[in-house]
């Protein structure tokens, strides 16, 4: 009887399917994003963060010589 | 109350109904939405998306000679909206547009704990030139790791409408007056063209796969328990963003 108005009171059933569905969504598009990132982060290994790493590298040399 | 004056648009809701008095369109929060409408008003959400205009705003009255009284909570007075249009009215952009809001809600929500439980087109209007949704009892508590419940009706409201007009033909959109909980995924599959199974990150999750897991999931003997899934807020948040993206690329 629980289970029966537990159901009734559901005002959207989501149903089984569209339940794995949201799943697999989450988990493709939660790959899709990862891979996203790290591309950027491919990508500004030879850009960007080259550069960066100079600049770090730098501060560092100046602040052992002080 | 006279039954002339309940209106027929929110028969499913049990958290409260729309009715009519002299003219004046009304709305009943039931006891049972209590703690959601007073989360909503009370943790700035209300505040918030009234001020961004992405949801109607309304006062709290006190109707007299109200005769749903044991279930009553509140009585509130949305602003009136002076033209009402349905999805299948709208034009390609405004359907895009209606999508994207519906997103924005979902994002707003749950950052603020709480969650869009009901993700129709209907719920959305046009007033002054944009898109606002008019149900005002449309959130729910969040809890954590419980899936999102309005995520099949997103894709059939919007993403499969949005989806048909962009790859077979805008007139597909009209389907959506034949079927008034959005068009089903399995039809969407059918006439979606071959290519489109082939992006993964987009047809292919939202409507591909979801029809054949829905049809797969459909008979009784899988006897699948809905509570082992689990969906937590960062993996909701994936979806909303991955499907915001999804939406902005649609082109006619």
């Amino acid at each position: 009887m629980d289970t029966f108005l537990a159901k009734a009171n559901l005002y959207l059933d989501p149903g089984s399917g569209s339940i794995i569905a949201q799943l697999l969504a989450a988990t493709v598009l939660g790959f899709g994003i990862l891979l996203r990132v790290f591309w950027k982060r491919i990508t500004g290994f030879f850009t960007c963060n080259k550069i960066t790493s100079v600049v770090e590298n730098n501060n560092e040399e100046s602040n052992n010589e002080q | 109350m006279n039954s002339d004056d309940m209106l027929g648009s929110s028969f499913r809701d049990p958290s409260g109904f729309v009715f009519k008095r002299d003219g004046i369109i009304y709305r009943q929060i039931n006891k049972s939405y209590r703690a959601e409408y007073d989360k909503l008003m009370s943790s700035g959400l209300y505040t918030k998306l009234v001020e961004k205009k992405k949801l109607i705003a309304h006062s709290e009255v006190h109707v007299s000679g109200f005769g749903n009284e044991y279930n009553l909570y509140k009585i509130i007075q949305p602003e009136t909206v002076n033209f009402i249009s349905y999805p299948y009215d709208w034009s390609f952009t405004q359907l895009k547009d209606a999508a994207l809001l519906t997103l924005d809600l979902a994002r707003e929500a749950l950052n603020y704990n709480m969650i869009l439980k009901d993700a129709s087109a209907y719920n959305i209007q046009f007033h002054l030139g944009k898109p606002v949704l008019v149900d005002t009892l449309s959130f729910d508590l969040f809890v954590e790791n419980k899936p999102w419940s309005a995520y099949r009706q997103f894709c059939q409201h919007f993403l499969v409408p949005l989806a048909l007009a962009s790859l077979v033909d805008i007139r597909l959109v009209q389907l959506l007056k034949s079927y008034i909980d959005g068009i089903p995924l399995d039809l969407a599959s059918k006439l979606l063209p071959w290519k489109s199974r082939l992006d993964i990150f987009g047809f292919g999750v939202t409507i591909h796969a979801h029809s054949k897991l829905q049809k797969k999931y459909s008979y009784r003997k899988n006897n699948f328990d809905n509570r082992k899934v689990r969906i937590n807020k960062d993996q909701q948040r994936i979806i909303i963003e991955g499907y915001s993206i999804f939406v902005k690329m649609f082109r006619l």
